[in-house]
């Protein structure tokens, strides 16, 4: 085990990124965790959302100090909060963070002072703070770490009684609330800290060299992609040339020392960690070859990697200045927020810029949006939310990007398409607001997808499993078949006025069955022109639109 | 006092019946304002209810025994409408906060009663920097 007395900026940056990687490989393990406060299933994805854009925002520091790097840390949690865990983690990383940035270094005392302060915080955003909780688990795991950091300066064994204490603290969360033990179940929040701790403890005892680089690895939906900014592209000024990496493998009880410390008059940006008979290595060298010769003298090397850093920052110049300069300013653009491999399609055949995945269970955030505003080429950009759930995430824009943004209040995915037929290229974009939320009142919108609970509403007595019809996020029929609930639901949308009927059909519905769906509608309603088209969309059989 | 009546009159005729065989069973907007206040205050971020205070538009931090006036019910054949008046701990993210409130007072609230909520909107009034209660035991190092 690595005795660890300081944490700089590196090993910093470093328990972040595996404290995320810790969080994605046990996401969905959380997530099925999540019974209270709200039975939804999401505290997984939302920690990891909001470890994320904390890491996001620390790896966009320029200049990486302690300081800088807790306060990015400090702003990208707030930004990235989401759900219920993201807001209660993130104000335990404003606490952990804000005694850490007035620190040059962190030592055992700073470290416990912050986590210390990260309880304090925590608990100051809640009156009445739920026992059996994230909360227990921190409190609990810091009073531990109070009393091992009175019996020894080595963090990383303080951090380990505190991680053992918060999972003996997480075991105990059912019986101090009694809706986990009925669901047999532990503290879904507890468990994603215990995960997150977990991290920071296999970095500290130098364990990371056993696995891969873990944030090289393509990541999912969540990502947030990073954009290192152009002045900082063009400012810099290479000293070291080339990034060097890798293993030395020696017997057990090697003396590295003399070697780190030679290592120092080679170059910079140097961290490296050890176990014993194992020493990792990277650093910003002139001469890689020489360090790899000395490096030879101890043992044999594996994993060697060495880059030209000077070639990586002249294509990545390269990159930015083509993307330029090549696509001219266009007068409007579009973001859509969409759900459904068919229905991204037909937004991108609309002219959508750019397509930001979210729907009914997974709002993006502000600042996902906002990213995907400041990517659009264009003089004014228009968003569709095409959720009312996202609604509340667009608005935010305005004050972000003020004059930018237009934002078309639209609650379905239907209404963004709809919306979208408006454009004209030739409209200024005031007649275009216009035109489109006009266009969004005359559609009528049908969902048909399968009931998860019994349930009665309106009169209509619904049990698991059957299908049921909605229009405005109201149940208005009921019943087993899925022909029977569309054309019933159509029935109530279509009336005089109606001209044509537009079917979507999600990714559990086969061409066929909605072709003969379709046969179906055109002998019932011979006056209105009917349209197929494949949405995608899961959780919901059809789509209707009616206009 | 005039707006107290107006308000009681108009708590009294929104009640919520159901009848079964035997009787009725009725949930006043009363006992759902009890209801939405102890998940609002539960809430994470929430350090606060407000009065909405018709008479002069004056809001007044409420004490704990006395949050359910914090929030207006309203009821109709089609669910309940909620508005709740808020206080949110400095530095959290308030739109997340507030839809947090929303799903946790819309599950409560339909496990309990059974009824439908229609619509639960989330007023912030104030935002308070909450003085700890007590010091932490382990606080001297």
């Amino acid at each position: 085990m690595m005795r660890v007395e300081n944490i700089d900026s590196d090993l910093l940056i470093k328990l972040f990124e595996y404290a995320t990687y810790e969080l994605k490989k046990h996401r969905e393990e959380i997530d099925l965790l999540n019974v209270f406060p709200v039975p939804d299933g999401d505290t997984g994805t939302n920690m990891l959302y909001t470890l994320q854009s904390t890491l996001d925002e620390i790896r966009k520091v320029k200049n990486k100090t302690i300081r800088t790097i807790a306060e990015a840390a400090i702003k990208g949690s707030l930004m990235g909060a989401r759900g219920n865990s993201g807001v209660i983690l993130s104000q335990i990383i404003r606490g952990f963070c804000e005694v850490m940035r007035e620190n040059e270094y962190i030592d055992a005392k700073v470290w416990i002072k912050s986590w210390q302060n990260a309880t304090r915080v925590a608990y100051r955003a809640v009156i009445k703070p739920t026992e059996g909780t994230i909360l227990t688990v921190l409190r609990e795991g810091v009073k531990e770490g109070v009393i091992a950091s009175r019996e020894t300066n080595d963090i990383t064994l303080i951090m380990e009684r505190m991680l053992n204490k918060a999972k003996e603290s997480l075991a105990n969360t059912p019986n101090l609330l009694p809706i986990l033990k009925e669901a047999k179940v532990v503290d879904a929040g507890g468990q994603g800290l215990v995960w997150i701790w977990t991290g920071f403890y296999e970095v500290l005892r130098g364990i990371e060299i056993f696995i891969e680089k873990p944030m090289k690895e393509k990541e999912e939906k969540i990502e947030v992609k990073e954009r290192p900014e152009k002045e900082v592209l063009e400012s810099y000024v290479i000293t070291y040339q080339y990034c060097t990496e890798f293993i030395i493998n020696s017997s057990e009880n090697t003396d590295f020392s003399g070697f780190k410390k030679w290592l120092e008059s080679q170059g910079d940006s140097i961290v490296t960690s050890e176990a014993p008979g194992l020493l990792k290595i990277h650093i910003h060298t002139n001469h890689p070859g020489l360090v790899l010769e000395k490096a030879l003298e101890l043992g044999s090397l594996s994993r060697i990697k060495i880059d030209n850093m000077a070639e990586q920052h002249e294509e990545r110049l390269k990159e930015e200045i083509n993307r330029d300069s090549i696509t001219p300013l266009k007068e409007i653009g579009f973001v859509a927020v969409s759900w459904g491999e068919g229905i991204n399609e037909i937004f991108k055949g609309l002219g959508v810029d750019i397509i930001v995945n979210g729907g009914q269970t997974l709002n993006p955030s502000v600042e996902v949006l906002s990213n995907a505003v400041e990517k659009v080429r264009a003089k004014k950009v228009f968003v569709l939310p095409n959720n009312k759930n996202v609604i509340l995430a667009a608005k935010q824009l305005e004050n972000i990007h003020k004059e930018r943004v237009v934002i078309i209040l639209t609650k379905h995915v239907l209404e963004g398409i709809r919306a979208l037929y408006e454009y004209n290229p030739r409209d200024t974009w005031e007649i275009l607001k216009e035109k489109m939320e006009k266009s969004i009142e005359k559609i009528k919108i049908g969902e048909i997808t399968r009931a998860v609970k019994d349930s009665s509403y309106n009169g209509l007595k619904i049990e698991e499993g059957d299908i049921i019809g909605l229009t405005n996020d109201e149940v208005k029929v009921a019943g087993k078949n899925i022909e029977t609930v569309c054309l019933d639901l159509l029935s109530l949308l279509v009336d005089g006025d109606s001209e044509v009927i537009s079917v979507f059909y999600g990714k559990d519905v086969s061409k066929e069955e909605a072709e003969k769906l379709v046969n179906k509608l055109n002998n019932q309603y011979p006056s209105l022109s009917i349209e197929l088209l494949y949405g995608g969309q899961p959780y919901y059989f059809y789509y209707l639109g009616v206009e | 006092m005039r707006w107290i009546q107006d308000f009681i009159s108009k708590k009294e005729k929104n009640k919520q019946k159901y009848y079964t065989e035997i009787g009725w069973i009725e949930v006043s907007p009363n006992a759902i304002a009890s209801i939405a206040s102890m998940a609002t205050i539960q809430s994470y971020g929430v350090v606060g209810m407000a009065a909405r205070n018709i008479a002069d538009g004056i809001s007044e931090l409420l004490r704990l025994e006395e949050v359910n006036r914090g929030v207006d019910v309203e009821i109709d054949e089609n669910g309940i409408k909620i508005n709740l008046y808020i206080i949110v701990a400095y530095g959290v993210r308030i739109p997340e906060v507030a839809h947090n409130i929303m799903e946790r007072v819309k599950w409560n609230l339909e496990k309990v009663t059974g009824l439908s909520v229609k619509e639960i909107n989330v007023n912030v009034w104030g935002i308070r920097l909450q003085e700890e209660k007590e010091p932490f035991p382990w606080e001297e190092i």
